[in-house]
């Protein structure tokens, strides 16, 4: 469903160039959960916006559904985003001026025909515990909360694919276990996950996993010296 | 409902309104007398024209403008509102006929008074009239 | 409830317009000072064209005959109603009316008065014949309840009495009977009566007045004429300066270039404080607009990550700052129309053109003007920066908000 060929991306700076993604192959199928570790500066949440097509690689292909989005104007890209994948930012990204509720629904103006809806859009924060704040301004949400509601504003057009950066990284304990069994809900009924994050004891969730260091994708993450994690079996 | 804020905003701006008023005729845009035009009479004996009244009448209507804005700082009840708000609206009303009604101005057209205190006026008594209808609206 | 009903394009554009209120205050009010800056000179060569057209036709006459050393002093009278006094022989009269081309003539004498009423400054009171004379004939066909009769007096719009109040003159009481229509013009401040009452008036001014009016017999201030039809006036008035010497022709063309003289200069210096405005303007609102821009480059990105194309955003902040245009122009003009009509005597003497309150249609027609070339002038202040916030990608520009 989501690919990535040789994929590589690196910023230039005043003094130096950076190499973010290193000659990157990923293939994620559809109906799988691929959770990929890191650390802080790793290069996966770059590796992340270059799979939404949020930014062009420097060399190498993306593609989903197996177009190639380097192909496609940036208008065509918006509208792919738009209705194939629902993406949670790491810092959430709420827009001030708009509720809770209205984030949510901010998505459906650019997927005009698609699932999204008020009702769904109250569902979906009900989902995600937040059905008292529906009219709350992100200003008087707690970092948590807003993660929240950019999760469920994620799921509005009801994409099949979702790609998260650190979804549970401002979550306490408990609503963590709630969001990432809210992903394997979906998950099993059939949309596509693509998650990154710093915390291994989300590892479980997943169908496979991978690790990134220092650009590179590596598929034994446990032989990094990782903490230890409770691996599925087979995995 | 307009907050405790919005209501000492318009407290504050209804005496400040008042001061304006009664600045206009002798300051602002004064009436003929501070310009040293009066009616002399066959014995030679100078006296204020109607639009002197006129000032001296606007002078009394600001003052009791102020106080009403005094009060609404003061105390921000919903009877107080409705109260301040019932008599801007009539203080407004005063201050636009005292110059053009009840004494009037001079009977020139290019005279000062006519000219510049005059509307003046009536642009101030159509503000009072609006502040005060806004008050009662908004009085609960 | 925020919301009852589907989120959509306007209602994106009404939170993020009420919700930035305080930012958004600074450019509504730039709005506002160009709109009211346009409106009001519009607004001001309108209403001096409106009493040009109005005032020209109640002139009524197609030629003015006064003495040549006073042609000044009889424009004044014409224009302004700045009183005079002055006087030619009245033969010159007969010899004007047998002309060749002059359809009629009517004399008139000026009088300069003391004082009206209560307040020290003097008015321009003209005697007539009321049977003969142009000026007023039209305003009396038009109010046929109306006479001039004996001690009777029809004022302008500008002398603020009542029908049936009294006024003295030279301590002679006069009865107002009529008020003329307001023309921005001398008339507005002249007072009208009988050649009887006024030479009356003379006679008694002696014991009753302060100071003695002397109207010397058998003279005249001035001649109106009116020409044969299809005669050219200019043509008409030409023939009486060569046939009487000491005479001056004053014609409404004469008038209207003189006037258009003045008015000429004050339309040069409203125009040109309106180009200097919107000159300033520009460059001012592209820069409020771009530091806005470059300020909500992170939302922008946001929303082009959450699938809005570059033409949807350049759409919304286009939409943003037509609609922040529009209101600060609405309230420009309509703060700019208080102050002109209520401030409106002031202002036109002032500026020393005459004046009147222009048509609706010329009102709705000055505020669509001034409205459309504000919102244009939004439009294009706020065009580079949305073009130049589309040019990044979204990404770039999250990342770079986000350390």
């Amino acid at each position: 469903m989501i690919e990535a060929r040789g994929v590589t991306k690196s910023f230039s700076t005043n003094s130096s160039e950076i190499v973010a993604v290193n000659d990157v192959y990923l293939a994620v199928k559809p109906g799988e959960f691929v959770l990929i570790l890191g650390r802080s500066g790793s290069g996966k949440s770059t590796l992340l916006a270059m799979l939404a097509g949020l930014i062009r690689p420097t060399t190498g292909v993306v593609r989903i559904h197996g177009n190639e989005i380097g192909n496609l104007s940036e208008d065509k890209t918006a509208e792919v985003r738009a209705k194939e994948i629902g993406f949670v930012f790491q810092f959430s990204g709420l827009i001030p001026t708009i509720t809770a509720l209205e984030n949510v629904m901010l998505p459906t103006l650019f997927c005009p025909d698609g699932p999204g809806s008020r009702l769904r859009a109250v569902e979906l924060l009900r989902k995600v515990g937040l059905s008292e704040r529906t009219d709350a301004y992100p200003s008087t949400l707690s970092s948590g909360e807003m993660k929240r509601v950019a999760i469920a504003r994620a799921l509005i057009n009801g994409p099949p694919i979702l790609i998260a950066d650190e979804p549970t990284g401002d979550l306490d304990v408990d609503t963590e276990i709630e969001i990432m069994e809210l992903f394997k809900d979906l998950n099993r009924e059939g949309t596509t996950i693509v998650v990154v994050t710093h915390n291994p004891d989300l590892v479980p969730y997943a169908t496979r996993t991978y690790g990134m260091v220092k650009g590179k994708l590596v598929k034994n993450p446990e032989s990094f010296c990782f903490r230890t994690w409770k691996a599925e079996p087979g995995a | 409902m307009p907050s405790d804020k919005m209501t000492q905003g318009i407290g504050a701006l209804l005496v400040l309104l008042g001061i304006i008023i009664i600045l206009t005729p002798w300051v602002i845009f004064p009436v003929c007398e501070v310009h040293d035009i009066y009616m002399v009479l066959q014995s030679g004996v100078k006296m204020p024209m109607p639009c002197g009244w006129t000032a001296r009448a606007e002078t009394g209507i600001g003052a009791l403008i102020v106080v009403a804005g005094g009060l609404l700082l003061a105390r921000k009840t919903p009877e107080t509102k409705q109260a301040v708000g019932v008599f801007s609206i009539a203080a407004g009303v005063l201050v636009i006929l005292f110059p053009t009604v009840i004494i009037g101005m001079c009977k020139l057209a290019d005279h000062p008074c006519r000219q510049l205190t005059l509307p003046a006026l009536e642009i101030l008594g159509a503000a009072v009239i609006i502040i005060g209808g806004y008050l009662l609206w908004k009085r609960e | 409830m925020s919301n009852s009903h589907e989120f959509g394009f306007f209602r994106l554009l009404v939170r993020n317009l009420s919700n930035r209120s305080y930012r958004n205050i600074a450019t509504i009010f730039v709005f506002a000072f160009i709109a009211a800056t346009l409106f009001s000179s519009q607004y001001l060569m309108n209403g001096a064209q409106a009493s040009l057209d109005t005032g020209m036709s109640r002139m009524g006459a197609d030629i003015l005959v006064v003495p040549e050393e006073y042609a000044a002093a009889g424009q004044t009278v014409i224009l302004s109603g700045q009183p005079s006094s002055f006087f030619f022989n009245d033969s010159s009269y007969e010899k004007i009316s047998r002309i060749p081309g002059v359809a009629k003539a009517s004399p008139q004498i000026y009088i300069a008065t003391l004082f009206a009423s209560c307040c020290a400054a003097p008015l321009q009171m003209i005697a007539i014949d009321p049977e003969n004379d142009f000026t007023i004939s039209t305003w009396l066909k038009e109010n046929p309840g109306v006479k001039l009769g004996k001690d009777d007096i029809i004022i302008g719009s500008a002398v603020i009495q009542d029908v049936g109040n009294d006024l003295p003159f030279y301590g002679h009481t006069f009865h107002v009977v009529g008020i003329l229509k307001q023309t921005g013009m001398g008339v507005d401040n002249s007072v009208f009566t009988r050649f009887e009452d006024a030479y009356v008036m003379a006679d008694e001014s002696e014991l009753k007045a302060v100071k003695k009016l002397t109207i010397p017999p058998r003279m005249v201030s001035a001649v109106l004429v009116k020409v044969d039809p299809g005669t050219s006036p200019s043509a008409v008035a030409r023939e009486i300066q060569d046939q009487i010497p000491g005479t001056k022709t004053i014609t409404p063309n004469g008038l209207l270039n003189t006037v258009s003289g003045q008015l000429g200069a004050v339309r040069r210096l409203l125009n040109g404080t309106t180009l200097a405005v919107t000159i300033v303007s520009i460059p001012l609102l592209a820069f409020i607009s771009a530091m806005v821009a470059h300020e909500r480059r992170r939302e922008i990105a946001i929303l082009r990550a959450l699938g809005a194309t570059k033409t949807y955003v350049v759409r919304l902040m286009l939409a943003e700052s037509f609609s922040i245009a529009i209101i600060g122009s609405l309230i420009g003009i309509g703060g700019a129309m208080v102050v002109l009509v209520f401030f409106q005597d002031f202002i036109a003497t002032s500026l020393k053109i005459p004046f009147i309150i222009p048509s609706p249609l010329a009102l709705l027609v000055d505020g669509g003007t001034a409205l459309f070339l504000c919102a244009g002038i939004g439009g294009i202040a706020s065009l580079y920066p949305a073009i130049l916030i589309n040019r990044s990608e979204p990404y770039e520009t999250i990342r770079k908000g986000e350390s």
